[in-house]
């Protein structure tokens, strides 16, 4: 069974170098745990733009064509900007990622509960999200995109997110370097 | 709507005030403390966790698989 196309391997392979770009900026800082703390915003702050303009997309496209402004005209252009914002929603996703993976390993000493709750869950829309994006299979896609698309794992995600800032907070691991 | 839309609700308020509830405990006693009681509530959040990914993945098994069935069955008739 064909999964992937030629294609398709090379965007993988280009995502997964990705990882090694937030890398780069701590090889040249010796104060790696202030690298660590920004890698951690610069995934939070990825992350919430990246899916924030997706949903204010798909909102706005979900507008009746009457309540928008310029009518079917502006339907038609928010049609064909779809495929523009898709990109841009998975191009700042994957950095997001790659950086709160690079900031992961950085911190591993400081893992609890939270922040394990907090990678598993970015794995499984991450995985998601690629299966979505990438194979041809029509109960594969199906399936991922309910996997990608469930309340269940955005409200999850919020929530940690927000934990893991507070309880790091509280540690005084932040702190010590605003 | 749908019964299962309620328990997916309950879920996601369960999968949400898990972790928030530990946070309480956690500011309650101190913080600095190491509680027992503060790690099982803290490891109730990755239970939660474990447990809405296993439950969404399933529902989408089962949904792709009603839909196949259904697919099925409308070919044979």
């Amino acid at each position: 069974m064909r999964i992937f196309s030629t294609s398709s391997y090379l965007k993988i392979s280009i995502l997964v170098a990705l990882a090694f770009v937030p890398t780069l900026a701590y090889a040249d800082d010796d104060r790696g745990f202030s690298t660590a703390a920004t890698l951690g915003w610069l995934a939070i702050g990825c992350g919430t733009a990246a899916n924030l303009s997706l949903v204010i997309f798909k909102m706005i496209k979900k507008m009746p064509v009457m309540k928008l402004v310029g009518g079917s005209g502006t339907s038609q252009s928010l049609t064909s900007m779809y495929q523009p914002v898709l990109n841009f929603h998975i191009m700042l996703n994957s950095v997001g990622f790659f950086a709160g993976l690079s900031h992961g390993f950085m911190l591993i000493r400081g893992l609890d509960y939270i922040s394990l709750s907090l990678a598993i869950v970015m794995t499984v829309s991450m995985i998601s999200g690629i299966i979505l994006k990438f194979t041809s299979g029509r109960n594969l896609k199906f399936f991922s995109r309910l996997v990608h698309g469930q309340a269940i794992l955005a409200a999850l995600l919020v929530t940690l997110v927000v934990l893991h800032v507070i309880t790091r907070w509280h540690h005084g691991i932040i702190m010590h370097f605003i | 709507m749908k019964i299962y839309s309620y328990i997916l609700m309950a879920f996601v308020i369960l999968a949400t005030s898990a972790p928030t509830l530990a946070l309480a405990q956690y500011e309650n006693e101190g913080g600095d403390q190491g509680s027992t009681m503060i790690l099982i509530i803290f490891s109730l959040t990755l239970y939660v966790t474990i447990s809405a990914i296993l439950g969404v993945v399933g529902y989408s098994v089962w949904k792709v698989y009603k839909i196949r069935r259904k697919a099925a069955k409308m070919r044979a008739a």
